[in-house]
């Protein structure tokens, strides 16, 4: 029997994907719908699905399956529920005397936050969410630290044991505390703990109590109110979930502890105590998978894109490596949770497409059809045309190969849509609308792109475009098109591609911590040397921890790589760059220089020579460390390359297309038989069970010995 | 020495015309054909309306990608932490094409700057090259006030000026009379009002000239935040520069120049349409009115007085989908900081159109073409000379566009469209400081900007409005966070809340207001200065909706030498609600800020300022009519007190112990709202009554006297003919009766 080693998955919305990995580093991916009352059901057919590839029947041989699996990892956007649902747990907030309505009032910038720009303009449409907390359960103690990091109103202790108490009456299951300029003093905070233990232990009742400085130790309060807030509300009851979860796959065999994936890129076990960095993991496993590829094949700088049926996600990798967030928007609310910077915009094939009453301009989304009622085409009741009903009249999709088959697709009813909806009171054709309607949303995922790069003053040219996404390749030649990238490509399992990043991770911890360090233009050694040891000493430090955790993790100590890095800002600025230390320790002030030095030319990189300000001096408010440890991973193997002509048995046959304002007699081809060094010219479409890639008349594909889908213009 | 021979150059815009005749054939072409650049079709919208929607996306991309990249530089938190800054794209000659989000009110205003530059021939004056870059925060060439600084990109393509982008940032100290330095009051000609960039070359090269840094460094308190800024600006500008070649290298020029000239022609024909769809065609009226309280001010002696001024407007919604906003009856301007230039006034119109018409991204000089503001002269909003500071124009500015965003509600009601309905933003009573810093910096001033930021909102037609989150100056409004602010000032806040009972009652409720308070700490030197942003004062702007009710008023109040330090020691309570420093402090001297007034004293560590900053904006409808589960719910949500609930919202209400939640009484709460509508009817009077009653005192002269120079003022026969001539109708007066 094959032996599977590795297993990931990537739980959406709509669809838990699966990647299973065996010993040589082959691997299979599955399907299954997710079924967010139990994910363990999702998840299970997810998996038996993936190990039916291989010919395995997971429920009768899953005692001799799993436990040669050395890892199971879990990623998902199904957390994000919790918080847009409100269904999270009943939990009190002990948060500054004098700041108790901040969940209320939130900041002006939530009541508009994630609105499509219409929206964020039209004030009649702000609306704050309700509160994760009610306001009754928010308590204020006076306690006070200033900007400094100095005590000016030590805890009013009295005051602290009330506030428990009455929280403790109101049968909250957890209390959150969040104190102003924790992140910079923790002393308060702790104490607050000290006394609700003392007052629970006088009760004979427990429950967790979870400090901001501990699980969001950064500045601006907000974002840390809400997410030590979050981690209270939602993070302790999916934890719950997720320890169910381990319980059952080690009934079935599994022997080690379940990972998850956080938001920073690294992974960790569930009882991993910042279990909030998960929620926002969703959409990150994508940049994983990339930087995996980008490390195995040798492509520094990526630019990765993925198109699903309701979102479009950008993201970049420079020389091998994602950047961070450090202050993220999630769910209309902001947290400081570091986070794999990855913009996800609203752009999906799924979106609706709609004439404007007033201009008569063609709207495309920003609403999307989603999986229910689903576009027209689906049967399922909608009659709003979207994207992909147009994408299937024009021969793009094939109505009988959509999930390998699994959902037929209707032509008619789409074509009917389009036509009755758009086309006629445009007095245009339904084809010339649905073209128009996928260009438009191609331009805008296009423009994102370039967004993306422009505003950090980065080139195409020196970039490689790898897209992914059940709908991605659909879009391939059209989000690239007139951006001079070095190459374009994706795999043949681009719909499964996330589970594959969550499949590739390494371990890695990221640790900061925030201090003060001032150096004017123009200092000598000493300044320079003074600033260096501060650093040294917070490096040592994170690096005791980091060494600490990874031994509970069983990471051998040969295998542990460390990265120190400085946040470095001009003077007065408000936003810093993470600046990675060419030395493990600065020694001299030539160092030191080396340090600037890196910041300066990153900066110079984003902002452009004129916007850099030496003469105000540096500024560090933050230092960090990032720790990383290899772990088993799919492996990208190259394969003999054969002939540009494709195998007969990958052959399809022929379909209308409608490209570029005409109909196009195109070849269809299989995509998982097609072999290394295989050409198809364009008009041609590759097919898979759950991904399409339209190949246009002035483009041609080929595939690589690692089995990637290069687009080249012919 | 030898003579240089000057070359008589073409002009630098399309087909060799000068900037001069480029602006006056827009002018032209819309005067004679009614249609912006005589544009009666729109070729590439209509027949290409594919790449007319990828050029927009392209060029709006950049704006957005610019505005984030200038966050990222700017030491301001008025930038980095509330986005007080905008970047736009302008025609060569100067008319407003797109912009990206934020403090919209700029828009047009840029325009005004690229004007000036038109008319002063800049072209062959001064020079307008690739890479120059101007600056301007001259309010008598354009702007709102010295705090704005506009920074201007020419665009050129193969030679030819195809475009202008601009950034504003709002800057939290301009180098202008302290405390403070940014918006102060005791500040009566434009030469205390701070630094000025008079529509200056200010760098060449893509990079800021020296001599400009030089002269900041010399003029302001804290250069290094103003040269980040200006460097922020640059780095927006230049991105969106780059964007707009690379779009003309892909469309072509002639495409672009046919862009962005539709998209302005399209916005003046989706402004008309949504006027004529969403409104009814009338006239509706309001006033603003502005009260000077400058006697006992550290000021120039002969500018020494107490003054009120109002400005009437009438909003005239024509059939044709024109709005006339018509202040005939406009008071005369003053020495103070709060007049408003025309230009300003326009800024305000072409934000307040944005909040309620033009919110799709293309608001442009095309939305403002069918929209005509009639300004006397000589007035408040108009005034005849150029030396006035106008640091506070926003006292003005503010709420003059609450209540004519109250005007159009009331019209989109008439029509159904009661979810559009957003009402007056109430109004601000903010303050700066100066003196010396918590890192031991002298001198020092500082904006308190958090507040000003966002303010609580005017009940909706459809729904309560959210706390703290409206401004009528952006359509983005953030308070930003503590922990950013603190950096930049040497305050405590012992409290950041919603301020009790604050929401205004209605049948739809406004938003929560804001208040704060402070302590003063780690320095000794700290004098505050009011920023009038329209608080409420002794006369009530008319804010509320079909039987609404106002809100609270607006204040601030210093507290010298209290024992709060001892209290703190002590471990007894301190105050962190409004008005509890009154019950828990002791202090030696207590004083209420004025609107337009200063601390008396320097205040110094341990001293504390309670704000409260926000005026209530109104609620709408009756709020007997409330539905009693909204009532429950702001019980259950500490929003209101069961008195309220009961005395205002005629609810009755207990406390349900088992379930942790207010419940309702519906049948005594129905008799009891049935009670007050009975004993309103019997407290009421007839309007003639009251009618009588009032024209008695005209006749009689029966007013304040600073009232009746304020009628003295509007009454003017140039600043108000018809105004008083329907005034006297309204009252029946005497035709010779005057005040």
């Amino acid at each position: 029997m094959r032996k599977v080693t590795c297993v990931a998955s990537d739980a959406g919305g709509t669809m838990t994907d699966m990647f299973f990995v065996d010993e040589e580093g082959n691997f299979v991916i599955g399907k299954a719908s997710t079924t967010p009352r139990d994910e363990f059901i999702g998840f299970w057919e997810s998996m038996k699905d993936a190990a039916e590839q291989w010919g395995i029947d997971l429920e009768k041989e899953s005692q001799k399956v799993l436990p040669s699996v050395e890892v199971i990892s879990y990623a998902g956007t199904t957390m994000m529920n919790v918080l847009l649902t409100r269904l999270g747990d009943k939990i009190g907030l002990i948060v500054t005397k004098g700041q108790e309505d901040h969940l209320m009032h939130g900041r002006g910038r939530q009541s508009y936050a994630g609105y499509s720009y219409d929206d964020r303009l039209h004030t009649a449409s702000h609306i704050h969410e309700p509160p994760l907390v009610p306001r009754r359960l928010v308590k204020g103690v006076t306690e006070r630290v200033n900007m400094f990091g100095e005590i000016v109103i030590p805890l009013y202790e009295d005051e602290a044991r009330q506030v428990v108490e009455e929280l403790l009456e109101e049968n909250v299951n957890s209390i959150a505390v969040s104190f102003l300029y924790s992140y910079l003093n923790p002393e308060n905070e702790r104490r607050m703990r000290e006394i609700a233990q003392e007052v629970m232990k006088g009760r004979d009742r427990e429950v967790p109590i979870l400090l901001s400085s501990e699980i969001s130790p950064i500045m601006r309060e907000g974002s840390r109110i809400n997410a030590v807030t979050l981690q209270a509300y939602g993070a302790e009851p999916v934890r719950k979930q997720l320890l169910s979860m381990e319980k059952r796959l080690r009934e079935r065999g599994y022997k080690y502890p379940l990972q998850i994936l956080l938001s920073t890129g690294g992974i960790a076990r569930i009882t991993y105590p910042r279990l909030i960095e998960a929620f926002f993991s969703g959409p990150i496993g994508g940049m994983m998978g990339a930087r995996a590829i980008s490390q195995t094949v040798g492509i520094p700088n990526l630019v990765c894109t993925d198109l699903g049926g309701t979102s479009f996600d950008v993201g970049l990798i420079i020389g091998g490596e994602y950047f961070y967030l450090r202050e993220v928007e999630m769910g209309r609310m902001l947290f400081n949770i570091p986070t794999v910077w990855m913009d996800s915009i609203g752009g999906g094939t799924g979106e609706y497409i709609r004439i404007d009453p007033v201009t008569k301009r063609l709207i495309v989304g920003p609403e999307s059809a989603g999986a229910e009622p689903g576009p027209v085409c689906y049967n399922m009741g909608n009659t709003i045309p979207t994207v992909m009903d147009c994408m299937l009249i024009m021969g793009w999709l094939n109505p009988n190969y959509y999930l390998g088959g699994k959902l037929p697709l209707h032509t008619k009813l789409a074509y009917d849509a389009i036509k009755e909806k758009l086309a006629d009171p445009l007095g245009l054709d339904p084809y010339e609308v649905a073209e128009g309607a996928v260009n438009i949303l191609s331009n805008r995922t296009r423009e994102e792109v370039r967004t993306r790069l422009f505003a950090r003053g980065l080139s195409p040219a020196d970039f490689h475009l790898l897209i992914y996404g059940g709908a991605g390749p659909l879009l391939m030649a059209e989000i690239s098109r007139g951006l001079p990238f070095k190459g374009i490509f994706t795999v043949w399992w681009a719909a499964a591609f996330s589970a594959f990043g969550v499949a590739g991770m390494d371990h890695i911890h990221r640790y900061n911590r925030s201090t003060s360090i001032y150096v004017p233009h123009g200092a000598g050694p000493e300044e320079k040397m003074r600033a260096g040891e501060i650093l040294n000493e917070i490096w040592e430090d994170l690096e005791k921890i980091a060494n600490k955790d990874l031994d509970e993790e069983g990471i051998p100590k040969d295998q542990r790589k460390f990265q120190q890095v400085a946040y470095l800002r001009y003077f007065l600025q408000l936003d810093d760059v993470e600046t990675p230390s060419p030395v493990n320790r600065i020694k001299s002030p030539e160092e030191w220089d080396g340090l600037i030095n890196s910041f300066e030319e990153i900066y110079s990189n984003v902002f452009g020579e004129g916007a850099k300000q030496p003469e105000a001096g540096y500024q560090i408010l933050e230092a960090g460390l990032i720790a990383t440890a290899p772990r088993v991973k799919p492996a990208l193997r190259k394969r003999p390359v054969s002939g540009e002509s494709p195998p007969q048995k990958a052959y399809k046959g022929r379909r209308r297309v409608f490209y570029h304002g005409e109909w196009h007699d195109a070849k269809i081809w299989e995509m998982e038989l097609l072999e290394p060094g295989n050409v198809v010219e364009g008009m041609a479409i590759i097919e898979q069970p759950a991904t399409t890639l339209v190949v246009p008349p002035d483009r041609k594909v080929r595939v690589d010995e690692w089995g990637f889908l290069w687009m080249y213009e012919r | 020495m030898e003579a240089r021979t000057e070359v008589k150059r073409r002009g630098i815009c399309e087909g060799g015309l000068t900037l001069k005749e480029l602006r006056e054939k827009s002018d032209r072409l819309l005067q004679e054909t009614g249609y912006y650049w005589g544009l009666k079709e729109l070729p590439l919208k209509e027949k290409e309306p594919i790449t007319y929607e990828l050029i927009f996306t392209r060029l709006f991309s950049a704006l957005i990608a610019a505005r984030e990249k200038a966050k990222a530089v700017a030491a301001s938190p008025l930038v980095r932490e509330v986005a007080e800054h905008l970047t736009a794209i302008y025609t060569p000659e100067g008319d407003a094409v797109l912009q990206s989000t934020g403090i919209q009110v700029h828009t047009y205003i840029g325009q005004r700057t690229i004007e000036w530059m038109i008319y002063n021939n800049y072209e062959e004056e001064v020079g307008i090259n690739p890479g120059d870059i101007f600056g301007c925060n001259d309010n008598a060439i354009a702007g709102m006030h010295p705090a704005d600084v506009f920074d201007l990109l020419p665009v050129f393509y193969d030679g030819e000026l195809v475009a202008w982008v601009t950034n504003v940032i709002m800057e939290p100290e301009i180098g202008a009379i302290g405390p403070g330095g940014c918006m102060p009051v005791a500040n009566t000609e434009r030469f205390t009002d701070g630094f000025r960039v008079c529509c200056e070359k200010i760098g060449t090269d893509y990079k800021l000239r020296k001599d400009f840094e030089w002269r900041v460094r010399f003029q302001l308190r804290n250069p290094d935040m103003f040269l980040l800024s200006r460097r922020a600006a640059l780095a927006a500008i230049k991105t969106v520069h780059d964007e707009i070649i690379n779009a003309i290298d892909e469309f072509g020029l002639d495409k672009f120049r046919q862009f962005i000239r539709e998209v302005i022609e399209e916005s003046r024909r989706e402004q008309i349409s949504r006027v004529k769809t969403r409104t009814v065609p009338g006239r509706a009226r309001n006033v603003f009115v502005g009260e000077y309280y400058l006697k006992d001010l550290p000021i120039l002696p002969y500018h020494r007085m107490d003054m009120i001024r109002i400005v009437p407007m009438d909003v005239i919604i024509q059939e044709d989908g024109k709005i006339v906003i018509d202040c005939d009856g406009a008071g005369a301007w003053g020495w103070h900081s709060m007049n408003v230039y025309p230009m300003g006034m326009e800024g305000g119109l072409s934000i307040s159109l944005v909040h309620m018409f033009a919110y799709d991204g293309k608001a442009n000089r095309g939305t403002m073409i069918p929209t005509e503001l009639r300004l006397p002269r000589d007035t408040l909003v108009n005034p005849t000379t150029i030396a006035l500071p106008t640091a506070n124009c926003w006292s003005t500015v503010l709420s003059f566009y609450g209540l004519f965003m109250h005007c159009i509600s009331r019209s989109l009601y008439s029509r159904g469209f009661r979810e559009e309905i957003i009402g007056h933003g109430g109004g601000m009573h903010l303050w700066e400081i100066g003196g010396k810093d918590q890192y031991g910096r002298e001198p020092y001033g500082f904006f308190m900007s958090d507040a000003a930021c966002c303010e609580q909102g005017s009940a909706m037609g459809i729904r309560d409005s959210p706390d703290v989150a409206q401004e009528v100056y952006t359509t983005e409004p953030d308070m930003g966070s503590i922990e950013v602010w603190e950096l930049t000032y040497p305050l405590l806040y012992l409290a950041r809340n919603c301020a009790e009972e604050s929401a205004s009652p209605g049948r739809f409720r406004s938003g929560r207001a804001a208040y704060g308070i402070y302590m003063v700490h780690k320095t000794d030197k700290l004098l505050v200065s009011a920023i009038p942003l329209s608080p409420r004062r002794k006369i009530l702007p008319n804010a509320c909706m079909y039987g609404g009710y106002p809100g609270l008023n607006a204040y601030v109040n210093l507290y010298y030498d209290t024992n709060i330090k001892e209290l703190i020691e002590q471990k007894k309570p301190i105050p962190t609600k409004l008005y509890e420093i009154l019950k828990l402090v002791k202090f030696r001297k207590m004083e209420v800020l004025k609107p337009t007034g200063m601390g008396s004293e320097l205040m110094k560590e341990g001293d504390l300022i309670e704000a409260n900053y926000q005026a209530g904006s109104g609620g709408f409808g009756d709020p007997l009519d409330r539905d009693p589960w909204r009532v429950k719910k702001d019980l259950d949500d500490l929003v209101i007190s069961p008195e309220i609930a009961k005395k205002v919202y005629g609810v009755e209400c207990y406390w349900d112990e088992n379930a942790r939640e207010w419940r309702i009484d519906e049948e005594k709460t129905r008799q009891l709202r049935q009670q007050y509508k009975q004993e309103r009817l019997r407290r009421g009077i007839p309007t003639k009554e009251w009618w009588r009653k009032e024209r008695k005192r005209i006749l009689n002269k029966d007013i304040p006297s600073l009232l009746v120079e304020m009628y003295q003022s509007s009454s003017a026969p140039h600043r108000g003919e018809r105004w008083f001539k329907e005034f006297k109708e309204f009252w029946a007066l005497p035709e010779d009766f005057t005040f």
